[in-house]
């Protein structure tokens, strides 16, 4: 069974994380690609409407494609298509590269 | 969390087997709730592929144990309630919901496409400690596409009972009938896990659907495709428009030439009938009154039919999910949510279930600019009037090279217009009286699912019944008082001629307001009925211009033609665009927000453009022309 026990979340400032290193957020992966959710960032306003959706820590989500106009973009979540405001994915912080949520290699 | 533990160990009638009264049917969102409903019930309602569509509880006894009642809830993702209609389910599932039956058992549906986006919701319904029976849905994709779930080992998992069934093909369902008739079989559900945070419900989720080596179906390569060609960046958009005006050319065309075959078995039927009444008052006021006042209406089922028609083939096949991604931008634009595409656009049917559906909208703001500018949209009851002001005044010439007749043309304008003006409006409320803060637009997309027919013919007879308990209630009733109105007083046995008569009278002291905007008196008594609804005005002039003399042996819009002027029928086209005149929605309005405030200024405010707008088109058409 997957774990997920408290993992303690870094503020973010600036778009960088208490560490300083650049946050990786779901509106700036590219179309086509795949990553896990790491959490949602704390100032985002109605994050519990984005956890019931399925953006929850080690979710696998991938950029099915895009709106017409770029915005919307439209995610693949647990087997169900979901689109997202570009403004409401900048919540969405994703798991760096070699940093993966629970160990698993992606 | 703590509470439903407290109610799953005190109330011991949920751990006592005992005979199932009401049970409630409890999934997500679009899992096929509300398909299984029907089949279980025989009972119908609306269903569509659509998030979101069942927004009141309803209830249905089941086809098979009639002293069981199914109650039907809107769909729920987690255990805190995002908007107003997952308040709903949860507060009748605790049994808070006045007038709703406390449910005794559930079933818990799940979309077996896929099950571990959505099984964390089990964890909260287990805290309710009422017996529940899980149902996979959609076996029949979930075996076409290789997916598999291995039901046995979700069961021990779960320690509940668990049915692989297909809601639309109607397999499996003699695990509800186990369920049921056993008493329930497991009295109660084994203790839930207490899971604080939406994280740890979901990796208890995950857990599960790993051990119950789930596999989700391979995704529909046809939604895929569908998809590359709906949401296009060039295509979609164009794909969008020509749908739009493809339904609306349709809607007038086909369904005028509908309307005029009923309207001609009509006029067959009195020629027949006629001579049966041989007292001329009582024959008077049955063919001129009645049947002319319902009759008038009646041609207009036709195209509400078809329009019901093609917004219910957009809902159930899924495509109105991608148009409301698609105009997402243009409703983010003007400040609103983009979830409110969907009652926005439940407008063009009918404001009334249009603002119920608001409830899905999280986030009051958001709410109550919908709500205020929902009954802009252009509904179906507007529909009758224009058809009939067009038909009558408006040549049928192409324009645009032949592409668009002129009548279409001015039909869609008058769209566009009831359109523009929700834009103003939710702008102008945006940086007036509500409160700039936002909702996130998280919105499912469902698969791509061809309709049904049955459930569109269900849709279709359900919408045919409303339109004629209209025509046969207050329709019928203004066209009778019309009637008499208008051929009173008797003057020494005769009765009165129209213009002498009482409604003259009326409609004369009514004309100082109405000069301005290019009506007589008789259009003024019909707008003066318009307001119980839209189109009881066409019964109205029905019945009026059935009364005058000279004119009631042609047709309405025959009638009209002689009496009215061009730059007169656009004003009055574009004040029924804009103003609100609907008892019904009025009071569901009322109902929705709780106070008089809201729908009293929609009133007033839609009212006052309305006639302002309707001035300003006669002045210019008269000025121009």
């Amino acid at each position: 069974m997957v774990s997920t026990t408290a993992k303690a979340v870094p503020l973010e400032r600036d778009g960088k994380d208490q560490s300083g290193q650049l946050l990786r957020r779901l509106s700036d992966l590219p179309v086509g690609e795949s990553a896990e959710v790491r959490n949602i960032a704390k100032q985002t306003p109605h994050a519990e409407q984005l956890e019931s959706y399925g953006f929850v820590p080690g979710a696998q989500v991938i950029v099915e494609r895009t709106a017409p106009h770029g915005d919307p973009r439209i995610y693949r979540l647990d087997g169900q298509l979901i689109a997202v405001r570009q403004k409401d994915a900048q919540g969405i912080l994703l798991v760096r590269e070699k940093e993966s949520w629970n160990g698993k290699p992606r | 969390m703590e509470t439903g533990q407290a109610a799953l160990l005190g109330d011991a009638r949920a751990l006592k087997p005992h005979a199932v009264k009401t049970v409630a049917l409890v999934g997500p969102p679009n899992c096929g709730k509300s398909t299984l409903f029907n089949r279980l019930t025989g009972l119908r309602q609306k269903i569509a592929n659509y998030p979101g569509v069942t927004v009141e509880c309803r209830t249905g006894n089941l086809a098979k144990a009639k002293s069981v009642s199914l109650l039907d809830l809107p769909g729920v993702r987690c255990e805190s309630a995002n908007s107003e209609d997952e308040e709903v389910a949860w507060s009748a599932l605790r049994g808070k919901l006045p007038g709703v039956p406390t449910p005794d058992a559930i079933l818990l549906i799940f979309d077996g496409t896929n099950l571990s986006a959505h099984l964390p919701l089990a964890s909260a319904v287990l805290t309710l400690g009422l017996r529940t029976l899980v149902l996979v849905n959609m076996a029949d994709t979930l075996r076409d596409r290789s997916g598999f779930v291995d039901i046995h080992a979700l069961q021990d998992l779960l320690g509940l009972p668990v049915g692989l069934i297909s809601a639309t093909e109607g397999t499996g369902l003699n695990a509800i009938d186990k369920f049921l008739g056993a008493g329930g079989g497991r009295s109660a559900p084994a203790l839930p896990p207490i899971l604080q945070s939406a994280g740890h419900r979901r990796s208890w989720a995950r857990g599960i659907a790993e051990r119950a080596k789930y596999r989700a179906p391979r995704e529909s390569l046809w939604s895929k495709r569908l998809d590359s060609i709906f949401l296009h960046g060039v295509f979609g958009p164009l794909i969008l428009l020509v749908v739009t005006v493809c339904v609306f050319q349709c809607v007038f065309v086909v369904g005028e030439f509908l309307g005029n075959g009923i309207e001609a078995g009509l006029d067959s039927v009195e020629r027949l009938a006629r001579p049966w009444i041989a007292n001329p008052i009582l024959q008077s006021i049955v063919w001129e009154g009645l049947w002319k006042g319902t009759g008038s209406v009646v041609v207009f089922l036709p195209p509400i039919l078809l329009l019901f028609l093609f917004m219910g083939v957009m809902e159930d096949s899924g495509y109105l999910a991608r148009a409301a991604v698609i105009s997402d931008r243009v409703m983010a634009t003007i400040g609103l949510n983009g979830k409110s595409f969907i009652p926005l656009l439940a407008g063009y049917g009918c404001a009334v279930p249009a603002i119920m559906a608001a409830r899905v909208i999280g986030g009051t703001r958001d709410r109550l600019a919908t709500i205020f500018v929902i009954p802009f949209m252009t509904c179906s009851a507007r529909l009758p009037v224009y058809t009939l002001f067009i038909a009558a005044l408006i040549p049928a010439q192409p324009v645009l090279g032949g592409l668009i007749g002129l009548r279409a043309c001015v039909l869609l304008s008058l769209y566009a217009l009831g359109f523009l003006a929700a834009v103003a409006t939710a702008k102008l409320l945006n940086s007036t009286i509500l409160d700039r803060s936002t909702v996130p637009f998280v919105l499912e997309l469902p698969e791509y699912r061809l309709p049904s027919i049955k459930s569109l013919a269900m849709l279709l007879l359900e919408r045919a019944r409303i339109f004629l308990t209209q025509v046969g209630t207050v329709v019928l009733a203004v066209s009778v008082a019309i009637w008499v109105l208008t051929h009173l007083p008797i003057h020494a046995g005769h009765m009165a001629g129209l213009d002498a008569s009482y409604l003259a009278h009326a409609g004369h002291w009514s004309e100082p307001v109405l000069r301005p905007l290019g009506f007589n008196w008789k259009i003024g008594v019909g707008l003066l009925t318009s307001f119980v609804a839209r189109e009881v005005m066409v019964g109205t002039l029905g019945t009026i211009y059935g009364s005058a003399a000279g004119s009631h042996s042609m047709g309405l819009a025959a009638a009209l033609q002689r009496d009215m002027t061009l730059s007169g029928a656009m004003a009055l086209m574009v004040f029924f665009a804009l103003a609100m005149q609907c008892t019904s929605t009025f009071a569901t309005v009322k109902r929705e927000t709780n106070c008089w405030k809201w729908p009293t200024l929609q009133f007033l405010y839609m009212g006052g453009l309305a006639y302002a707008a309707a001035w300003a088109t006669n002045l210019c058409l008269t000025y121009f022309s």
